[in-house]
């Protein structure tokens, strides 16, 4: 066997254990803990480039343009969330190598998500997974709303756990192996309650109705350091999982249960957001419809509606994250909650953040020459193209419902007066040359998407190589 | 034989099911769904003997391993929970909603 096939895991890994021990042995180096652990990302990046592509491992373990592309994705997610983080723990003085460890581990379960078909092994990185997350919720063990959003998470999360756990038993008993794989013909009755057991923990994961119920309740109460991280990349996994377990099945199946939870996703997630006085949890909210429009990709399920998918999720991510960011930024503490009416006069108060915050909602909202545009765009387009002009439709007025709360906050930043005691900005210079960066990165992306869609179209390519229909 | 086994992992996952629907307490909470990890167990080792494939009893090992480090962290969680809310009761979490 070729240790390189598993390079970028190896490095991961050996890098959280190192920062466990230095926590344990060499406390005094705290400082240096958030650019190991970013260095160990960039490590893992470069590590990327020894894996040999092909099928590893008796054909469990995969390496093409899909698993590259998600790991290049989530490498750079998790640097980037290691180092917003790093200044909100400082600032609350909870900085400690185990959250550094909890990333890198958390990312290796991703990892594991998006490069098998092996059911198995798609269940242990989404256990690892999980259980890192419901660690990093719980890291301010102190304030009584981590706890309970912590506390919640884990119950829910478990549930779907144990949910998908009995979906693959099923699966396994109906097709006599456990490697997602296009069931003969002949689809035994009880195989259609599998998959839908099966697609319950990832519909969880994502945030889908009806499984979206944790979501508003753990954005708002995790602290800051994580939450940008915990909105983004997970979500991001499970949809590789979901669009695996979709192309095993032959389309008309499920179509229209998708495009079901389409409509009534993007709905829930957009109604909901309008009533929203804290901007967590308003922007979880938020995060609901995007899977919904998510969604219509797969429900559209031609070739260039699953690329437009994996491009709506890179925008999606990389907006959210950086919204998290900002509003870790721009508050009284992690203990108070974060209203949108607090926002009020911090727009020339605080211009970087605001800016950034102003670009983030913008794009979310869909709003060109945003990265957010990009991605509706070529996801609204190819949903037309591939006859689902109705789905579209929905979206779109969607989209226009979703403009009111989101130019709410950019309206609060920049029209209301300021109150007396207005928002700090706790965190300090590095931290806005990030935010401006990311922001940087938000507007080129939508200006030039073209090496976006091309990564995208290479990564839906290698997928279907497996599977012929 | 394997129709009994079935039967039985489908019950104690409904039962499973019915705990956490029922129930408030967050520990019980967990031991429903530890029954639903458990019934999962069962139909696949029930599985693995009908298909005469070794993959589910695998499965199961890798399963108990998994749920045992879910253990962990689930009952850490509980411990903060007291401490902070003096209570292990889900309907006394009432900071998030909506």
């Amino acid at each position: 066997m070729n240790p390189g096939i598993l390079s970028t895991e190896l490095v991961l890994m050996a890098g959280g254990f190192l920062l466990l021990l230095l926590q344990a042995f060499a406390p005094r180096l705290k400082p240096l803990f958030a650019p190991a652990a970013i260095l160990t990302f960039l490590g893992a990046l470069a590590a990327l480039t020894l894996k040999p592509s092909g099928l590893h491992l008796w054909g469990t373990w995969e390496v093409n343009g899909l698993t590259r592309f998600f790991t290049v994705f989530f490498l750079l997610g998790g640097a980037l969330a290691v180092f917003f983080g790093a200044y909100v723990l400082r600032r609350d003085g909870m900085e400690r190598g185990e959250h550094y460890a909890l990333l890198l581990w958390g990312t290796v379960g991703m990892l594991l998500m998006v490069s098998t078909r092996h059911l198995l092994l798609i269940f242990v990185g989404l256990e690892l997974l999980s259980v890192v997350l419901y660690l990093l919720v719980a890291t301010y063990r102190r304030t009584e709303v981590a706890v309970e959003a912590a506390l919640k998470y884990f119950l829910l999360g478990s549930f779907a756990s144990a949910v998908t756990l009995f979906g693959m038993a099923w699966y396994f008993g109906m097709a006599g192996h456990l490697m997602l794989a296009p069931p003969p013909p002949p689809l035994p009755k009880l195989m259609g309650m599998a998959y839908v057991l099966l697609c319950a923990g990832f519909a969880f994961k994502m945030a889908l109705v009806p499984f979206h119920a944790w979501a508003p309740d753990v954005y708002q109460g995790s602290p800051s350091s994580v939450t940008p991280w915990l909105a983004t990349l997970p979500k991001m996994a499970a949809l590789v999982v979901l669009v695996r377990i979709l192309q095993t099945l032959p389309p008309p199946l499920f179509l229209g249960i998708l495009a079901a939870a389409a409509v009534v996703t993007m709905f829930t997630g957009n109604l909901l957001a309008f009533v929203q006085q804290d901007t967590k949890r308003m922007l979880a909210w938020s995060g609901v419809a995007h899977m919904g429009y998510i969604l219509i990709g797969l429900a559209a399920a031609t070739p260039e509606a699953t690329k437009s998918v994996f491009v709506y999720a890179v925008a999606y991510a990389l907006t959210t994250l950086t919204a998290f960011a900002v509003l870790g930024a721009l508050t009284r503490g992690e203990h108070e909650p974060h209203f949108i009416s607090d926002l009020a006069g911090a727009g020339f108060r605080h211009p970087v953040p605001a800016l950034v915050l102003t670009l983030c909602m913008a794009s979310l909202a869909g709003i060109p020459p945003l990265v957010g545009f990009a991605g509706k765009f070529y996801l609204f387009y190819a949903a037309v193209e591939a006859g689902r002009t109705g789905l579209a439709v929905l979206g779109i007025l969607n989209t226009i419902l979703s403009l009111y709360f989101y130019i709410r906050v950019i309206y609060t930043l920049y029209m209301k007066p300021a109150p007396v005691e207005p928002l700090p900005d706790t965190t300090g210079g590095p931290y806005r040359v990030g935010l401006g960066l990311a922001g940087l990165l938000i507007v080129f992306l939508g200006l030039a998407p073209a090496p976006l869609f091309e990564a995208a179209s290479r990564a839906f390519d290698a997928m279907v190589t497996y599977y012929v229909r | 034989m394997i129709f009994l086994a079935l039967l039985l992992g489908l019950l104690l996952f409904v039962l499973g099911l019915a705990v956490v629907m029922l129930r408030r307490s967050a520990i019980l909470l967990f031991l429903g769904i530890e029954l639903m990890l458990n019934a999962a167990n069962l139909t696949f080792v029930a599985f693995s003997s009908a298909n005469g494939a070794l993959d589910g009893q695998i499965a199961v090992i890798f399963t108990i391993a998994i749920a045992s480090a879910e253990v962990g962290v689930g009952l850490a969680i509980f411990i903060v929970l007291f401490r902070r809310f003096k209570t292990q009761s889900v309907d006394d979490l009432r900071i998030l909603r909506w």
